[in-house]
């Protein structure tokens, strides 16, 4: 009986691996044909792009070479751009890196009811938009009546410039960061120590291990992964950098901030220059695809 | 689970360091709630409290009339209610591409999935930003200027989504299927009565993804909508402050008008975020 229904398995399968194969590709029709108009369309021609001078009415515009490349390796404005996406990338991983994987920890230690409620405590916060918080913060720091400076001279500080400072601009930027550290990295931490195996706790338990000990040896090994992958995240955003740098600075004081997509930004919007612009973003895609891929590959082999 | 165990929790030792984490926790959500509590405050103060050299915390007296005259002089309801628009229209479209996609990569599996299913991961590694300009270049060929769609279309596909899915859908066992297939129904059967009742958390979670993304985007939206009656709350919050010379009591009724919607959208998904990131097996 058994042998006979296998059997009929098998046949109805084959008889409909066509079929099958035909409606799969039906379901994913609309999908192929999206990512080709929306997602390889664009970064083709952003890459063929760069290679004309770009006269927007009648596209592309003349061949030019490489003179777009040329002339963005002779750019001082360029390199400087590059070092700002390093320095805020630097920044914001020492000030807000770290702080959800220690709230999930902690978050993880509460029991039942007190665990959803600081989970959905710690989340509120967090869901006021990235726009929104940057522009209340920008009110924190104004020089003239911001709350920074109020609170600095109540602890006997002086006053500072803050955004408009060079010192000071970088730590201001990724500073809210710092403070409001809760949503979505806290639950995706948090859902990768359920699968830490008890077994582990328990053994380090007996043996007397503290609780920093069993996070240090425990805890933080379980979740090197999820950890590792979203740093990997964050690296690939390196470059990306714009939005929030227009909003904070507009690339100021004196282009202390202007990172590479905020320059593209400048020269496409203010010079109405979209071939260097087009240039410039070809490059930070180049750029990240050699991060990304680096990085994929090196910890696929680990 | 934890690192305290439950039978420590009853020695006086465990019992202390619970308690001493819980305070911890407390007192640091004090201090999360705090940015969003002084926004939230600031709507109710004049322009003159609000730009003191000496902040309130309370409002000297509560300027209730702020939104009133925020509402009325942005045309705040436009901006919404384009903001609904663009974000429903985009998720609706995302999600039920990335459904499709991943039902077929994951059960389906036909011979040129694996092509099909790089082709598609090849593209998270380009960068939104990068793809900007080229595709305003795109838009402006295609006549989309100046149209929602522009914008819905950009964001039709998202390879993150479909690998969420995907993996989501890998962890049904495969005899539900076969059982089904064995009575006799058809894939679009077994997508909506097996597999979609099934995916509740983890089309939460992508829903909250989704929104984020396309919620916070500014720059790119206004180069395709240039036109006030066409912005976005966002677009209208990125526009007043990079050029314009708003008021302040307006500018914190923005504000908090910006926060509701993710504050809604993550209420109604809080209840499953977790559950759909542990399910899904994409921690890692």
């Amino acid at each position: 009986m058994k042998k006979i229904q296998s059997g009929h398995r098998t046949e109805k399968l084959m008889s409909n691996t066509k079929r099958n194969e035909r409606l799969a590709l039906l379901f994913l029709l609309p999908s192929i044909i999206l990512f080709a108009m929306f997602k390889y369309y664009p970064i083709l021609s952003g890459v063929f792009v760069s290679f004309f001078d770009i006269d927007i009415v009648n596209l592309p515009g003349d061949f030019c070479g490489f003179k777009n490349y040329i002339r963005a390796f002779g750019d001082t404005r360029f390199y400087e751009a590059i070092w700002h996406n390093v320095k805020f990338f630097a920044y914001s991983i020492v000030m807000t890196f770290w702080q959800p994987i220690i709230l999930a920890i902690l978050v993880n230690e509460m029991r039942r009811k007190s665990k959803t409620a600081f989970r959905l405590l710690y989340f509120i916060p967090a869901v006021v938009p990235a726009i929104a918080t940057t522009i209340l913060w920008k009110y924190f720091f104004n020089p003239d009546y911001g709350l920074a400076n109020y609170v600095v001279q109540l602890f006997g500080g002086q006053p500072q410039l803050w955004l408009n400072d060079e010192n000071w601009v970088y730590f201001c930027m990724n500073f809210p960061g710092m403070v409001v550290f809760g949503g979505m990295a806290m639950v995706y931490y948090l859902a990768a120590l359920q699968d830490v195996p008890n077994d582990l706790y328990e053994a380090s338990m007996l043996e007397g291990a503290s609780f920093v000990q069993r996070v240090r040896y425990v805890t933080l090994p379980g979740i090197k992964n999820i950890v590792i992958t979203q740093f990997i995240l964050s690296l690939t955003g390196i470059f990306g950098t714009m939005e929030n740098i227009l909003l904070w600075t507009g690339g100021g004081p004196a282009g202390e901030t202007e990172t590479i997509l905020v320059y593209a930004y400048k020269q496409a919007i203010n010079s109405m220059d979209y071939s260097y612009a087009i240039t410039l973003s070809t490059i930070v895609f180049i750029v990240t695809l050699i991060i990304t891929y680096a990085f994929q590959k090196k910890t696929q082999e680990e | 689970m934890s690192v305290i165990q439950d039978i420590e929790l009853k020695s006086k030792k465990g019992k202390r360091l619970y308690i001493g984490i819980y305070i911890l926790l407390a007192v640091m959500v004090i201090v999360q709630f705090f940015p969003m509590l002084w926004m939230f405050l600031g709507t109710f103060k004049t322009d003159p409290e609000l730009t003191s050299t000496i902040p309130t915390m309370l409002p000297e007296s509560w300027k209730f009339s702020n939104y009133v005259e925020a509402f009325e002089k942005y045309d705040i309801w436009k901006n919404l209610w384009n903001t609904v628009y663009i974000i429903v229209m985009s998720i609706l479209i995302q999600v039920t591409n990335s459904i499709f996609s991943a039902y077929a990569l994951s059960v389906m599996k036909p011979k040129f999935g694996n092509i099909v299913q790089m082709v598609f991961l090849a593209t998270m590694m380009f960068s939104g930003t990068a793809l900007m300009f080229p595709l305003y270049i795109q838009m402006t060929q295609m006549g989309l200027i100046g149209s929602k769609w522009a914008l819905i279309l950009s964001s039709s596909v998202w390879a993150y989504s479909i690998t969420w899915f995907k993996s989501f859908f890998d962890n049904i066992p495969r005899d539900l299927f076969e059982a089904a297939k064995i009575d006799g129904a058809s894939d679009l059967q077994i997508l909506g009565r097996i597999v979609l009742p099934l995916s509740k958390p983890i089309i939460s979670v992508m829903c909250v993804n989704s929104f984020m993304a396309i919620y916070n985007d500014t720059v790119y939206p206004l180069m395709l909508l240039p036109e006030q009656k066409d912005w976005t709350i966002m677009i209208r919050l990125f526009v007043l402050n990079t050029t314009g010379t708003p008021r302040p009591s307006h500018m914190y009724v923005l504000l908090v008008v910006a926060t509701i919607p993710s504050l809604i959208i993550y209420m109604m998904a809080q209840k499953n975020l977790v559950e759909g990131v542990s399910t899904s097996g994409i921690k890692g």
